[in-house]
Parts: structure tokens; sequence; C-alpha cells
């Protein structure tokens, strides 16, 4: 190392001689004098947090700056890619807009009157309203928002309030719904993993895989080896969506749906495949319940079975008028999903925030099952945990959801509340709820590095070290079918007078004393990481990411019960660990299929047992088919129904709610073309363009049962007749998102899926004209 | 002499426009306000270029990830009043910013319109000129600028190889937006070693170059779509 | 009554009238004067700004790099043809009514050359750094070969307007109607003695020979600036001369108004007669047929061409965006002269000045539709075609450079007599010649008669 830096730095100054004519190192004529400083250049292996993805990335240094950043090619996840959102960790880090000490809100909540004061105030004051709540024996009354993260800071979150004696711990983390639809069929909340790498048939419903997924790059780097001459057959990817997104545009097969019909194609698919046989019988007879129609013990008759259900009612022709998709489409996307033998379906969050969303899921899930495809290459795994050791007694973890925030604080039922990661009056569809719950709670703590929508409805805000500043831990995304773990750790020392959220949180302990300071005892967030580490130390499995190389050698050996520990003591492989920047178990242990199943009798459920048991107690008038995957049309559209436009909220460039989209590179990726640069656009079909007599790029009200907003249109082929695609997430704070950015949740009305819990994002009608 | 040069893969390439991102954190390319990018003074080396076609649902889409095409026989070199672009060694076209009399003259001449020209003076808000890589300068007001292969990376990759002293091998010299496509789509080498992966595909079937009948004889090859 | 008027009203007639303006100045100049002055200062105010900012404050963009400074450039240095080239032509083919008119002529190609000139300094991004073109010079680049013919084309037409002004020049010294000391220095201590005549008339012939080269090249250069690229409707061979007759059409157009208002403001209708305006009128038909048959060579093979990126652009300006422009430029440089000068009747005073204004504004929309739609329409097209809008400041740098070319034509005409003296003295003279010479070839008889006409006429 020493030595090569040392080189670097001749290099570069026996370089600049050379460079300098060359490409104009040279202080040029005029006012402005290009710098040239002398470049010493170090890296650090971290993991990337500006999305679920958990991609490896190694950050270069120049005298101590972060200056740029590169993928982790050893990594499982991204294997050397990083995408725009990544990169622009460099611009949130040296954002203008970012918060760089505690502040205090000195008049009403929102109005944004806020004065500066020091860490011990801050921690003096909340401490002692934390006590108050303690000695009126009210600890309940204290709540924490936890938004979009994971890992040990989650876990010490769980873990803080577990010992404080509060179960308010408030998940903001919209998911993608598969964890409900795993527990209405497979009788237990797990998030699947998808071994795309041996897939030869990917067949996705709305999930906008190479953009927005929960790990983009996961995909992406599995795209590039369908294509590899190594590979032998090329695997095909097929799209269902109701936009032509960019994952759309790489499918050998894109098909455009109808909104919110993509259940309805799911089954006509199944009933190809019914039809053709081609599903696995011997799977279908042992492990799946309710696929054929049985005898009820207690004398009812029979009871309906899917195989029955869709063969009845989701032919082609019926799906096709359900869908708009061509008839011979259904039919060959049938044949080729049933011929393929790892053929995998795959849906998120697009298909499941909406009305009938859960049993969309269960229908495209079901998919997989009639393949048979789980436990093996090129299907369905379930990623094996990582064997960190626990911070303490597990916690009871009971999931209430931000959109539980208003409920609770009504009638003095919250008096405190942190807010983590979360922005929810921005990205949540109960916004206005949620802002007014928090000006009745009396002390919000936001921990946001910047004065987003929620942090200006609180009265402390703490800003948090950027993610290149602090030590944090990310497992890899539960999509990866390598369960492995990412380490976060510092480039950079925090800005101004930023402190780590999580070290904030462990200083609360020590000021509120008692049993959170002997149940918390750790003096800092990087200790907590250590001692987590210990756990995969001890387990005697994985390693730090070498190259491909070593993990295939390592699975092998492990795979025959050996372990090679190439590493003497701890700190040697916590050394060896930081340098790598992650930890990865390449051989997973293949658990047995009933790793897989919850149902005590071993069966997956195409009937949900799991539902009939939830809608039987909720007594509501159930018929049959509420147990089955079906298609479920009712509750769509949203609200009134005399509104022309089906609206579609997508991810332009997978953009934060907020954090992304007020980054210069994130944005210019996101934006279609320049011209459009700083206004809000929605795509608007040529067919509807010229029956409402927009032009190109005119301003138009967008307007749905619940509000209006004033954007661009934008006439595009990519946009479906009687459809308006809007962008979500193009930046709410900052000098280069503020004042832009419209929000589409204005027009989206605040409801919940009885079934999965999830908030409705899709599915609400809207009218659009000239502004 | 090494000639080197750019292959990219249509095939594997999904649009993601990472590379350009990559190319503008490397380069220290300037953050164009928002209206200075709606009037059309967005300054990118790598552009993505995106093309949607056909009616929904029978949609197509093009993207070319599009460098400066280091074209062999440069139109843009030729009409430079005052040599400040012109055919540096390797074949690498480089460009003179102290030297530029900002006359846009070879960004006419550029059949690729890869050329960008800095309108204003380049202003980074707040600290992120932090940001900043120091190996390479930043452009004054009124000057032209382009992409350059990365040629500063060439440089240091040079001077570590000679003071290791062996040669330069291909994993030493690769540009910003190569190293970062995470789909593998953009292979960087020199044109004329049989030992690199760029001999092999810059000849095979599938490549082409942009505008080829115009003669400038670019070294970035592009690998048509299998599908 | 001055001094100065007591001895004008003393000179002989001709004199009377041409140096007239020199002595008096009526309040309108003034008016005039003033007006312009205003602008050319917001002209600089503009330029300003721009320099302080850069070319930010323009409404160029990219792919859009060359507007109305570039346009501006080729417009003057085209209109800088009326002169020296249009004059020397007709010196050399002696066509006798040239007299009177190659002053003003002149007087218009040295002074839009400078404005021409500075235009693309003006385009520079770093006008700082403007000598490395000769620090740097880069003999392939065609910016240079026009750096160096606008140089010795200036140059050329600055001897050859002083030249033959120097014996006018003498008349103005030796009459002491105005600052003595200056026109003493200006006229070179001339005599008219026939030695000093001989001298100067051999220079002067030499010169008009010299500087019709110069003046071809100037303008083939700058349309091989634009045909040395590879643009779509830019890559074309026809651009040399093409540019050139456009060139001398938009100057002859130009010299008809300078005419026109000379004759009317000074008063000169019998040294600007409807004869002069006639013939110029029938060069004037000349020039525009021969561009609408440029034209219409040049647009018929970029059609037949139909390659792709050409018709991006020719549709865009025959069709799309530029259509405006286009046709307006086609009915102004062709139709409307034609039609004006086709006809003895409307060959005359208003029509030429109609017709020439007409061209003046078709032959500015030339060099637009020539630069323009180009630019803005990439060659791949795979990119969006941009758009242009000029800001302020482009305009107002544009109307500062224009007025401030009047301005320094009215100054001129204020120091100089726009109408040559002694040239026209010359042109008596001729006339014996002539006479003597045609006689020369008529039988006696007629030869005796003639001779008797001529006492008549020639005796006072
Ligand atoms: N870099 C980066 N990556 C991210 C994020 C980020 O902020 N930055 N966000 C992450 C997070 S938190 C999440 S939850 C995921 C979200 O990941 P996604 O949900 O995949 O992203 P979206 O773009 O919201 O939606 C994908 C597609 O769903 C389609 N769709 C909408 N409605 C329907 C429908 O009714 N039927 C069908 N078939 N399709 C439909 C939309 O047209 C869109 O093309 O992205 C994650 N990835
Ligand atoms: N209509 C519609 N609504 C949606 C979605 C949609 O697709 N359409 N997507 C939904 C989904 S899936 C999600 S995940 C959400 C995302 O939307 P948001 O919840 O807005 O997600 P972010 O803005 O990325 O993160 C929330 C807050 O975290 C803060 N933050 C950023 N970095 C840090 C940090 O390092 N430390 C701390 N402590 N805080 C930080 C930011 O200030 C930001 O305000 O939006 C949801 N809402
Ligand atoms: S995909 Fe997500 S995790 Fe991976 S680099 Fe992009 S933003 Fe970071
Ligand atoms: S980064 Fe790679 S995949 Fe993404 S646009 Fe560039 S070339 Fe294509
Ligand atoms: S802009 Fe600069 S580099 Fe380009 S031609 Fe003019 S001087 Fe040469
Ligand atoms: S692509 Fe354009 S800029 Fe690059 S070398 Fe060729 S002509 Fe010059
Ligand atoms: S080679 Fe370097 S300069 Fe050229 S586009 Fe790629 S990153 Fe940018
Ligand atoms: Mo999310």
């Amino acid at each position: 190392m020493k030595r090569r830096e040392f080189l670097l730095l001749t290099g570069a100054t026996g370089i600049a001689a050379v460079v300098d004519p060359m490409l104009g190192h040279v202080t040029s004529t005029g006012n402005s004098a290009p710098e040239v400083l002398p470049g010493i250049e170090t890296f650090v292996m971290t993991t990337c947090l500006m999305c679920p993805g958990g991609c490896g990335i190694k950050v270069r240094r120049l005298d101590g700056d972060p200056t740029s950043i590169a993928g982790n090619p050893k990594h499982p996840v991204n294997a050397g890619g990083v995408c725009t959102e990544g990169m622009s960790a460099l611009q949130m880090l040296y954002h203008p807009d970012r918060l760089t000490r505690p502040m205090k809100q000195t008049g009403r909540k929102g109005s944004d009157e806020f004065k500066p004061i020091t860490w011990d105030e801050a921690l003096d004051t909340i401490s002692e309203s934390m006590k108050k709540l303690e000695s009126r024996k009210a600890p309940e009354k204290c709540a924490f928002v936890l938004g979009r993260t994971g890992g040990s800071m989650a876990d010490l979150v769980y873990h803080f309030m577990e010992r404080w004696g509060s179960p308010n711990v408030l998940l903001d983390q919209p998911g993608d719904g598969y964890p409900q639809v795993f527990q209405a069929m497979h009788g237990l909340k797990a998030h699947p993993a998808f071994d795309f790498d041996n897939a030869d048939f990917v067949l996705s419903f709305g999930a906008d895989l190479l953009n927005a997924w929960e790990s983009p790059l996961q995909f992406q780097r599995s795209y590039t080896s369908f294509h590899s001459a190594g590979r032998g057959v090329r695997a095909t990817l097929a799209v269902a969506d109701v936009r032509f997104s960019r994952t759309a545009g790489q499918a050998s097969e894109w098909v455009g749906v109808a909104p919110g019909s993509y259940g309805a194609l799911a089954l006509g698919i199944a009933y190809v495949m019914l039809r053709e046989r081609q599903y696995d019988f011997s799977f279908a007879e042992e492990h799946l319940y309710g696929f054929n129609d049985e005898e009820e013990r207690s004398d009812k008759g029979t009871r309906l079975g899917y195989r029955s259900l869709v063969l009845r009612d989701y032919s082609p022709e019926v799906v096709s008028r359900l869908t708009g998709v061509p008839v011979e489409t259904i039919i060959n996307l049938g044949k080729s999903f049933g011929e393929s033998p790892r053929a995998l379906a795959i849906f998120d969050e697009n298909v499941t925030a909406q009305p009938g969303g859960m049993y969309a899921g269960m229908a495209i899930h079901s998919l997989n099952l009639l393949k048979g495809n789980l436990n093996r290459a090129g299907g369905i795994y379930l990623q094996p945990g990582v064997p960190l050791a626990p911070l303490g007694p597990a916690p009871a973890r009971d999931a209430l959801a931000i959109e539980d925030l208003p409920s609770l604080a009504s009638n003095g039922g919250l008096e405190i509340a942190f807010l983590y990661y979360s922005n929810p009056t921005y990205s949540s569809a109960f916004r206005s709820q949620i802002r007014s719950a928090l000006e009745r709670i009396g002390m919000v703590v936001s921990f946001s590095p910047f004065l987003d929508e929620t942090s200006r409805y609180a009265d402390f805000i703490l800003p948090d070290a950027l993610p290149l500043e602090r030590w944090e831990d990310r497992p890899f995304p539960p999509s990866s079918p390598i369960a492995g773990w990412g380490v976060v750790q510092p480039c950079v020392r925090a800005a101004g007078e930023t402190r780590h959220a999580g070290d904030v949180m462990l200083s609360l302990a020590q000021h509120l004393g008692g049993r959170m300071a002997t149940g918390l005892p750790w003096k800092s967030f990087e200790e907590i990481l250590k001692h987590r580490a210990r756990g995969l130390y001890e387990s005697r499995a994985g390693s730090p990411c070498g190259d491909s190389f070593d993990q295939e050698l390592l699975g092998e050996m492990e795979s025959r019960g050996w372990w090679m520990s190439s590493y003497g003591s701890f700190d040697d492989f916590w050394q060896k660990l930081t340098a790598a920047g992650a930890w990865a178990d390449p051989h997973f242990q293949v658990k047995s299929l009933y790793d897989y199943i919850g149902s005590p009798d071993g069966r997956i459920d195409l009937y949900s047992r799991e539902l009939q048991k939830r809608l039987g107690r909720s007594g509501s008038a159930v018929s049959e088919i509420d147990f089955l995957p079906h298609y479920h049309s009712e509750g769509i559209p949203i609200g009134v129904t005399d509104l022309p436009l089906m609206l579609n909220i997508y991810r332009p460039g997978k953009l934060q709610g907020g954090s992304a989209g007020s980054l210069p590179w994130a944005r210019l990726a996101a934006i279609p073309l320049d011209r459009l640069a700083g206004d809000p656009w929605a795509e608007v079909s040529p067919k509807d363009s010229q029956q409402y007599s927009i032009g190109d790029l005119d301003w138009v009200w967008i307007e749905s049962a619940s509000g209006k907003i004033k954007v661009r249109a934008v006439i595009s082929p990519a946009c479906a007749a009687g459809v308006v695609n809007l962008p979500y997430g193009l930046g709410s704070i900052g000098r280069h998102g503020k004042e832009r950015g419209v929000n589409p949740l204005e027009l989206i009305s605040p409801e919940r899926d009885p079934l999965s819990g999830l908030a409705y994002r899709l599915g609400t009608k809207v009218k659009i004209y000239r502004a | 002499m090494p000639r080197w040069g750019m292959v990219i893969d249509l095939d594997k390439c999904t649009g993601c426009r990472a590379c350009e991102t990559a190319c503008a954190m490397e380069n220290n390319i300037p953050i164009v306000s928002d209206d200075q990018l709606a009037m059309g003074r967005g300054i990118t080396w790598m552009k993505v270029l995106t093309q949607v076609s056909g009616e929904f649902p029978h949609n197509k889409v093009t993207q070319v990830p599009r460098p400066c095409m280091q074209c062999d026989n440069p139109p843009c070199a030729k009409v430079c009043p005052v040599k400040a672009t012109y055919t540096a060694e390797d074949g690498i076209v480089a460009q003179i910013y102290p030297r530029c009399i900002g006359c846009r003259y070879c960004a006419n001449a550029c059949p690729y319109s890869v050329k960008y020209f800095n309108y204003y003076e380049p202003n980074w808000p707040g600290d992120m000129r932090r940001q900043l890589n120091r190996d390479v300068s930043v452009r004054p007001k009124g000057v032209v600028e382009k992409c350059t292969f990365c040629h500063h990376r060439l440089q240091k990759a040079r001077e570590i190889a000679r003071a290791e002293n062996r040669p330069l091998a291909e994993a030493d010299f690769q540009p910003a937006c190569a190293e970062i496509c995470p789909s593998k789509a953009i292979i960087f080498g020199d044109l004329e070693n049989q030992n690199h992966r760029v001999f092999e595909l810059s000849r095979g079937p599938r490549a082409s170059r942009l505008l080829e009948d115009l003669g400038t004889e670019p070294k970035v090859f592009y690998l048509k779509k299998e599908i | 009554m001055s001094d100065r008027e007591t001895i004008l009203a003393g000179l002989p007639q001709d004199e009377q009238d041409l140096l007239r303006p020199l002595v008096q100045t009526t309040g309108k100049f003034w008016y005039a004067a003033v007006v312009l002055g205003l602008i050319c200062c917001f002209g600089l105010v503009s330029y300003l700004r721009q320099l302080r900012y850069g070319l930010g404050t323009t409404g160029l963009n990219q792919p859009e790099y060359w507007g109305i400074y570039i346009i501006d450039f080729v417009f003057f240095i085209g209109i800088s043809h009326a002169g020296t080239l249009i004059s020397a032509i007709l010196r050399i083919s002696n066509a006798e009514w040239r007299r009177s008119i190659t002053r003003s002529a002149e007087f218009i190609t040295v002074l839009v050359i400078g404005f021409g000139a500075v235009q693309p300094i003006v385009d520079l991004g770093r006008p700082d750094r403007a000598l490395n073109i000769i620090l740097h010079a880069q003999p392939l680049s065609p910016l240079l070969w026009d750096v160096t013919s606008i140089g010795l084309y200036f140059t050329a037409c600055t001897i050859y307007l002083y030249l033959p002004m120097i014996p006018d020049l003498a008349i103005i010294r030796d009459r002491k109607i105005k600052m003595p000391r200056f026109y003493r220095v200006l006229a070179l201590g001339y005599d008219g003695s026939p030695k000093h005549k001989h001298l100067l008339e051999k220079i002067i012939g030499v010169l008009a020979v010299a500087v019709i080269p110069v003046a071809i090249s100037v303008h083939t250069v700058i349309g091989w600036i634009f045909a040395l690229t590879l643009r779509p409707m830019w890559h074309s061979t026809i651009f040399g001369p093409y540019f050139v007759m456009g060139a001398i059409y938009s100057g002859i157009a130009a010299l008809l108004i300078a005419m026109a208002i000379l004759r009317k403001v000074y008063r000169l209708e019998d040294y600007f007669k409807e004869a002069h305006f006639n013939n110029m009128g029938i060069l004037l038909l000349l020039m525009s047929c021969l561009w609408a048959y440029f034209t219409f060579a040049e647009y018929l093979t970029a059609f037949y061409g139909q390659e792709a990126a050409e018709m991006r652009t020719f549709w865009d300006k025959l069709s799309g965006r530029f259509a405006w422009p286009f046709w307006i430029m086609v009915i102004s440089c062709s139709v409307i002269p034609f039609c004006l000068m086709c006809r003895k009747k409307t060959r005359n005073v208003r029509g030429t000045t109609i017709a020439s204004g007409f061209v003046v504004v078709g032959m500015w929309l030339e060099r637009f539709n020539i630069v323009v739609p180009t630019s803005v329409n990439p060659r791949l097209n795979l990119y969006q075609p941009a758009g242009y809008t000029p800001s302020w400041v482009e305009l107002g740098i544009m109307a500062g450079t224009f007025s401030g070319f009047i301005l320094l034509y009215m100054i001129a005409s204020k120091f100089f007599p726009m109408v040559s003296i002694w040239e026209l003295r010359e042109g008596e003279e001729s006339l014996v010649k002539l006479r003597h010479r045609v006689s020369g070839y008529l039988p006696e008889a007629l030869s005796a008669a003639e001779a008797r006409t001529a006492e008549a006429v020639t005796s006072p």
C-alpha cells in the first residue's frame, strides 16, 4: 500500500509535466484557474445505502475527500457495477442543504423557525421528558418510526424500544407485498430470493427490475449473464407492465397490460399451463393444498380447487378481454413459461399496492408453485439468515406501519416520537393524517440530515451522519440467493456537528441510565458491529468477499464440510472483513423444502387457509374464491369512477421519495429530455393527447377525486391510451429539488388493503386538461 | 504504439446511464442548472442516446451510449485554427483547454456532435467542489470540451507500470464509464493488441461504427443487439 | 453666410455640389447621428455584458453553436463586395457610367469589412486569447485562411479607396474649405501635374486588377468554412462560388440603396442619374437570375441525394420550422427583384431601391438559412433537433453594428466627397477622346459635319 501510494504521488507529479500541455492541467489564462492538487489516493470498501439494493462500493479518497465511487468487483450482489443513485451519494455528502448541527423548533410545528442547540441540551431535554413518561408509567407513549433501513440499526432500535418498554415501533418501509403473499400461501412471513442467474425464463409483473426494483443491480448483473456466451442458452426476459418501462425495453417479450389486470394475466397463463399439462404434477399432488377440488369433511359438498377455478374462469379469451393482451400472446407466454425448465415469475409493489393486489400476488406466485420452482437452481430460495451475534434477547416484533401513527396518536396516545429515515408527510398516502398526528404529539424528534417535509414538523432535529460518514451494516437484500453482510464504514469524518443516529441512541440510553444504560452498554455503533461480527467469526462459515474463484472453492469445500480459516484472530478477521467490505456465504446450506412451508401438513396453499382463518374471523360475508388467487376487480378504480384515465405512478430512474430526487446527477439521469429540466411531467398517450387536445410539453392539470397537480405533458409512445404515467420521487428537499417537484401522492386517497395492509398507490382514476 | 478503442455491446446495455454519471464524476463535468439544461446546454461527455418508437404496446427502444468516437481521421481536429484539439499519442483526440479560443468550429465539424461548450463559468453548489477529481482540470468558461478516453488514467497507469517495470496490461487502463457499467457492456482496450478483448470484438461480425461511410474511422465500435 | 460658404459659392458648379456636404450640416443629420449613436451604445453595453458573463448570455446552445454573429459576419463581408469588386470590374471594363458611383461604393466596402471582421471576435468564447490564432496558427484550418484573406482584402480595399481619392483631397486642400492641415497631409502633395496623374492612374489600374482575385478569395473561403465540415447542407462543392455570387448580389443592392439615399439627402440628382440606376438595375436583374440558378442547383442536388441526414435539414427549411425565413428569402431574392428589374419602366430610382431593399433583407435571411437550420439538426439522427432564439444581447450587438456602420458612413460623407470630382472631369476628356477616335473611322464628309457640331458643343 505504502509503496503504491508513494508511486502514485511521484506518478501524479511526474505526470503533471507530461499531461499538462496535453489536457490542460495548467493554469489557463483568464479569470479561472483550474486547480491542480497533489493527489494521495486511498480506497475504502463499503456498502451503498442509497437504496435497498445493498451493493458493494469502492470509494476513492483524495486528500481525505471522497471523490468517486466505483463498484466492489468481488461483491456477489453487484459485481463491480454502480448505478447513478449510488454515485449520487457523493452529492448528498456535499449537499449545500445539509443540516450540520442539532436544532430546536422555536415556533409552532411547521413554522420552520429553528434555533441551533448543543447536543447536550438536546439529549438532556429529550431524556428528561422520557423520564417523565416513565415516572407516569407510560413508556408506550413513546414511539419510534423506522424508515427505510435494515440491519443492526433496525435491531438497535427494536432493542432500545424493547428495553424502554414500548411496543410502538412503526415501520415506514413500503414493501412489495411478498411477505404477505408468503404468509397467505406458505404460512410463514418471508421474502423470497430469486436465482435469476440460473433461470432461463424470467417473467416480471410490473417490477421495473433494472430500474427501481428492491435490488436493481442484482438483476442487472444477472441480466448480463443472460447474454454471456459462457451460459449456453440465452435466457428470456418477459415483462408485463402498464408502462413501457426500461426493463420492458430490454425484454424479449414485452406485454402491455391494462392497469390492475396482471392477476388475470397470471391466471390466463396458468390456464394454458394446466391445459397443456406443462406443470409439475407430482409437486402439485404432494405439496400444494387446494390444487384440486376436495371433499369437505363437513359434507358441504366439494370445495372448489385452484385447477377448476382457473379452467372455469380464465380462458385466454376471457383474460384477453380483461387485460387487453391478445389471445395468442397469452397462449405463447403460457407455453414458453410452461416449457422452460427454470421459469421464474416475479412481482413487486406495483402489483400489490392496489385493490385486489393480494390476490394478484398470489396468482403470480402460483405460477412458480405450478412449476414446483422452489429451492432449486433458477428458482425461488429463502435466504438463510446471516449468523450475526445478537444484541440481546430477540425482541418481539409485531409490525405496526406508519399508517397506524394517526390512530396511535389520537387522544394523547403518543407524547414522544422519533423519526428515522422516514419522510411520511411526503411519501405516504396518509400524508395529511400523519402531519396532523405529528402536530398532536408533544415531542417529535427527527434524525433527518435534511430539512425534509417531515422534519419541519419535528421539535428537535438531530442530523444524522450520511452513509459515507458512518459505521453501519446492510445484510444482502432478501432477493439475493447468496446470504451476506455488507459493512458500511466511514470514508470521511462527519460534517459539522452531525452525529451517527446509532451513537445518539446509545448516548441517549446512557442519559436515561438504569436498565437502558446496562442494556445498551456499547460505547459506539462501531462497537456494536464488531460485537455482531464475532458471530460471523465463530460461525465457521463464509468469508470476507474474495474473487469469484476463491468463493467457488470455498463453497466447494464447505459443501463437503470443510472450512478453511484464513485468519488467526478476530482482529485479523475484522481487518480482512473491513478491507473486503462484505462477508458472504456463497454456499447457502440447501434447506429442505419444508423450511419453505409453515403449515403443519407440509403443504403450500393455493387455497389459503391463512385467509380462511382471518376472513372467517372478520366474519365479513365471504365466497370460496376469496381464499383462492383470482382476478379481483372490485375496489378499482378507487373512489369516483367518472374520471376517464387511470393513474400509474412509476419511478423514473429509481429515485427515492426525497433524498435522491434532490441530487443533480440522479435527477439528470431521471429526466427524459433536457428541455423538461426542472419541470414536473407526466406521460400521456398520443391518442389521449389528441382527444384532450394537449400538445407536447403543454402544462396540464391532472385531477383526481382527492386533488390536482400541475405538470407538463410529455406525449409518449411508451404510454398506453387511457393511462397517465406520473413519475414519483423527483425530489422534495433542497435547492435542487424543493421548488420544482410536485407530489403525486396529492392525487391518491389514503386507503389500505384489508388483506395485505399495504397503502394503495395505484388504481386511482384521473382526468387531464390544459392548464 | 497502442491504438486505444472502445467496444459497446448494445445487447448488454440497459440504458441505465450509469456511464454518464461515472464520466461526470471522474471528469469534473460541471453541474448545469435546470434552466440552462432546459436551454439545451447540458454537458455530457458520455451520452446515452435514447429513442422510444412504436405505438403502445408495440414499442421498441434504441439506446446508444455515445462517447467521443476518437476518430482516426478526426474532422474536428482539421478545422481548429489554433491546434487546441488534435490527435495526441495513442490516437486519442485531445483538447488543450488553455489554448482554445472558443470558436466552436470543431464542435460544428464533429459529425457526432460530441463536443460541448462552456457557456458559463462552471460552479459547484456548496461543498460539492470537494468531489472534484484532482487528476482532471476544471474547464474555464468559453472553451470546448469532450470525452478524452480518460486520458489521465492512461498517464497514471503508464507511470505505475513503468515504476513496477512491466508492460501495460488491459486491466491497468480502463476509463471510468467502462469500469462502472453494471452490465459490463463497455469493453475498452488496445485495438491492435491480440490479448485485449476489443481486438476480437471490434473485428467480429456484430461490430459496426456510427456513420461509417463518412470515413472518419471512429475507434468506438458497437455490437448490435442479438434479439 | 460663413466664410466657408462664401468660398464654396465661388467654386465651379460640380465642386459646389460635391463639397457642400463637407461644409454644411443639416439638423436632420445631427438627429439621425444621435439616434444611431445611442443604438451603438446599447450594442456596446450588450457586448460588455457578454464579456463579463460569457456566451451564456446568448441564445446559443448545444449543438446550435453559431448564431447571429456568424450570420452577420457572412452578411457584412458579403456587402463589402459592393465597392471594390464592382468598381474594379467597371474600371477595367472602363464602363464610363461608373465614374460617379465608384467612390460611394468603395466607402461601403472599407467600412463594412471592419464591422464584418469584428463579428467572429465577438463570437469567440475566449476573446482574450484571440492572438492564439497567430501564435499557434494551424495552417489546415479554413478559419486561418479566412483571417488571412480578409486581412489582405481590407488593406487592399483601403488603399484602393484612398489612392483614387488623392486628387480630390488635393482639391479640398487647395480650396481651403476645411481643416487645411488634415487635408494637406492626406493629399500627399499631389499637384495634378501630368506626371503625378499618370503615375496615379497606373497604380490604380494595377490595383484594380489585383484586388479582384482577393475579393473573390475572401468570400470563397467563407463559403469553405461551412463546406469543409461534414454537416448536412453545408458540405457542398458550390458553396465557394455560391457565396461569391451572393456577396456581389447583396453588394450591388446595398450600393443602390446608398446611392438613392445620398442622391436624396445631398441633392445629387444629376450625378446619380436615372441612367445609373438603370444600368445597376440591369446588373441586379442579372444577379437575381444567377441567384435563383445557384440556389436551385444547390437544393436540387441535395434533394436527389435523398441522404437521410441531408433531408432532415432540407425539409426543416422548405416545410419545417424554417419555412417562413426560407420562402421569404426566395421571394425577396428572386421573384421581387426579377419582376421589378426586368421591366424598363420599373428599373428607375424607386424601383431599383425597393428591389435592393428586398434583396438585402433576403440575403441576410439566406445567411440565416445556411447557418441555423444545419446547426440545429445534428447529423446523427439519434439526437433531438435543437432550437434557437437569439437573446437580447445578440440582437443588441447586431443593432449596434448595423447602426455603427451607417453612422460611420454618414460621418465619412462629411469629410470626403462621395462622388469622385476628378474622375468625372476625366469623363469630359474621354468624351473628346472618344469623339476623335470615332470620327477617325468616318468618311470625310461626315467627319467634317461631325467636327462642326463638335465645335458647337465644345465652345462655350
Ligand atoms: N437506486 C434506487 N433504487 C430503488 C429505489 C430508490 O429510491 N433508488 N427505491 C427502492 C424501493 S424503496 C422500492 S420499494 C423499489 C420499488 O421498485 P418498483 O416498485 O419496481 O419501482 P416502480 O418504478 O415504482 O414500479 C415498477 C413498475 O411497475 C409498473 N406498474 C405500475 N402499476 C402497475 C400495474 O397495475 N400492473 C403492472 N403489471 N405494472 C404496474 C410501473 O409502470 C413501473 O414500470 O425500488 C427500490 N429501488
Ligand atoms: N405515490 C408513490 N408513493 C410512494 C412510492 C411510490 O412509488 N409512489 N414509493 C414508496 C416507497 S416504496 C418508499 S420506500 C418511499 C420512499 O420515500 P421516502 O420515505 O421519502 O424515502 P426517502 O426520501 O429516500 O427517505 C426518507 C427520509 O430519509 C432521510 N434520509 C436520507 N438519508 C438519510 C440518512 O443517511 N440518515 C437518516 N437518518 N435519514 C436519511 C431523508 O431526509 C428523507 O427525508 O416512498 C413511498 N411512497
Ligand atoms: S442499486 Fe441501490 S444499492 Fe446498488 S448502487 Fe444503486 S443505489 Fe446503491
Ligand atoms: S452504464 Fe452500461 S448499461 Fe448503463 S447505459 Fe451505460 S453502457 Fe449501458
Ligand atoms: S473551439 Fe477551441 S478547440 Fe474547437 S476549434 Fe475553436 S479553438 Fe479549436
Ligand atoms: S467524434 Fe467528433 S470530436 Fe471525437 S474525434 Fe471524431 S470528430 Fe472529433
Ligand atoms: S472514456 Fe472517460 S471521458 Fe470518455 S466517456 Fe468514458 S468516462 Fe467519459
Ligand atoms: Mo420502498
